[in-house]
């Protein structure tokens, strides 16, 4: 199943991947939905998803490919789980993508309840998109400078 | 004669392997573990084996070594209802031959493949088991003797039996059920060890159907992960059951026994129990909302001996799937299948479609109750290992305990509900 959901954000693409390039305001977009926990691997984050009656716990790996814009996770354990933000050039800055692509095993059960979760989860890449949006937004153009020079 | 050979070949080639295994110092099981027994079981099996070795084997005609003891009792139990019984038969007489033509009835289908390859290990498990037992039709022993044997079937498993991959394709179908079907919550996971075996107790709730812990076994999954080991101690009449037996010791369970929750622990995993059991799970309505372990304080033992984290699982809503009006011990006492069946109570319920009635065998609409599951802190005890397991007062101060700090936790998840079924 792919949730697929976009914002458009009043900053330069650069600045866009400066902020995700954060892994606090990364895990900080999700609050609520997703938790993240540091491991002994950098890259590696034990995360805690809050989805449906029981949290479903996994490890994510986190990959930066500024030459795309792109930021990418993906599961190493737990649900067949990728998350993907995509930053592209438009007419007010950038336009920020949030993919979010997940597997259950188990037949037509698995694709009912897939579809079932979509439904929150869905909401959630919104919300996660309007916070990314008042993040960037309300920090003052000359910090968001400096900050993606310093990224 | 190409039965006997068959299984004197693999007789030999199992012969070898353990020799192999042990030359090599392996010490453990080359080809998996030793089954699992539940106590009654297990003790019958131990009864048997010790008879076996006792009587000395004699060879049979066929140069193969046979159970003396065993033979001799079948054909003196023939004689005796060859002398006892007035019945004639046209065919044949109570001799040797008809130990032949019997087996001969009873012998397996012409499967695929003529080694016997085309059919399944269960399949020839049943035919070996009938064959066996000769003429059970005439001999009540040997009729017992096949009974025995599928009891011991049912009952026996091995930890191997627990499947992840069957574990995580079952997780949407009851992720769904329990998300829009009981719309249950399950908080606290965290406080299970991340790592190594927990002894994790929990009161039970809703009869046979147990939807706290089908919800519970999902949480742990999802959360942990369907390939960490979790084994679920199960009553042996529910691991009797012909299909759901098979699919509870594929989901993890087995039968429970201390022996095997020493075991279980042993190899790193978490155990789930319910000591109240049938007990429990069986009580009226009106004591939904009480802890009643029966007190039964035999995990206290197991995991003060194993020195495992205890962790209390409370849950809620689960019991108010079904109305139970008794728990019918004095049923189980008075038709004595609280000794023969280790079953010690069957309840007396009220709901669709039956109307009023007893046991919880037959399929019932579950009541869309809310559950509610906490799991809560590990408890600390003072002292642990195999003297406090053995001292009766502590494990009596360390029972009171877990049923205090579960019935407050009870106590404050009913606060919050409003109203049964709905929460």
């Amino acid at each position: 199943m792919k949730v697929e959901r976009s914002v458009d954000v009043a900053a330069t693409p650069v600045e866009a991947f400066a902020k995700l390039s954060d892994v606090k305001v990364l895990a900080s977009l999700f609050t609520g939905f997703m938790e993240w926990y540091p491991t002994d691997q950098p890259n590696r984050f034990r995360t805690v998803i809050f989805m449906g009656p029981a949290p479903l716990g996994g490890e994510v790996e986190l990959e930066f490919w500024p030459e795309s814009g792109s930021v990418t996770w993906h599961n190493t354990r737990g649900i067949h789980f990728l998350g993907r933000f995509l930053i592209r050039r438009s007419d007010i800055g950038s336009k920020v993508t949030l993919r979010l692509f997940y597997h259950l095993d188990g037949g037509v059960a698995s694709r009912l309840a897939e579809w079932v979760a979509s439904i929150a989860i869905q909401k959630r890449a919104e919300e996660a998109l309007a916070r990314l949006r008042r993040s960037i937004e309300s920090q003052p153009p000359r910090k968001r400078r400096a900050a993606s020079e310093a990224a | 004669m190409a039965q006997s050979n068959r299984k004197r070949a693999a007789d030999s080639i199992r012969s070898a392997a353990w020799q192999g295994a042990a030359s090599t110092g392996v010490t453990g099981a080359p080809f998996g573990d030793p089954p699992l027994s539940s106590q009654s079981a297990g003790a019958a099996s131990r009864r048997r084996t010790t008879a076996r070795r006792a009587s000395p084997a004699k060879p049979s005609t066929n140069g193969t070594a046979t159970n003396g003891a065993r033979k001799g009792e079948a054909s003196k139990a023939v004689a005796r209802a060859a002398a006892t019984t007035e019945r004639t038969r046209s065919t044949t007489t109570h001799h040797a031959g008809a130990i032949r033509s019997t087996r001969a009835a009873v012998r397996r289908p012409q499967s695929a493949g003529s080694n016997g390859s085309g059919e399944s290990t269960a399949a020839r498990e049943f035919y070996d088991t009938v064959a066996e037992a000769e003429d059970w039709r005439e001999n009540p022993f040997a009729a017992f003797r096949v009974g025995e044997k599928l009891l011991d079937r049912i009952f026996s498993g091995s930890f191997e039996q627990r499947d992840p991959d069957l574990i995580r394709e079952g997780l949407p179908i009851s992720w769904l059920m329990a998300t829009l079907y009981f719309r249950a919550k399950v908080e606290g996971l965290e406080n299970i060890p991340d790592v190594g075996p927990a002894l994790v107790v929990g009161n039970h709730s809703g009869g046979n159907y147990i939807p706290d812990s089908f919800i519970l076994g999902m949480a742990f999954a999802t959360y942990f992960g369907a390939e960490r080991p979790w084994f679920a101690l199960t009553h042996s009449a529910a691991m009797a059951m012909p299909i759901i037996g098979n699919l509870l010791k594929s989901f993890g369970s087995i039968p429970a026994s201390r022996e095997n929750a020493d075991e279980a622990l042993r190899r790193g995993a978490c155990v789930l129990v319910y000591p109240g059991g049938d007990i429990e799970t069986y009580r009226p309505w009106w004591k939904r909302n009480e802890i009643s372990l029966a007190g039964r304080k035999g995990f206290i033992r197991t995991a003060l001996k194993n020195e495992v984290p205890l962790v209390p699982v409370v849950n809620i809503g689960s019991h108010e799937t079904g109305i139970f009006l008794s728990d019918g011990q004095w049923l189980c006492k008075l038709l004595g299948i609280d000794k023969s069946l280790r079953i010690k109570a069957t309840p007396i319920q009220v709901g669709l479609p039956w109307g009023i009635w007893a046991t919880d065998f037959l399929p019932r609409l579950l009541l869309p109750a809310k559950i509610e599951i906490r799991v809560l802190p590990e408890m600390q005890f003072k002292r642990t290992g195999p003297e406090a397991a053995a001292d009766d007062d502590y494990v009596q101060e360390c029972f009171d305990e877990v049923v205090r700090v579960m019935q407050e936790a009870h106590d404050e998840m009913a606060a919050k509900r409003r109203w049964p079924i709905i929460g």
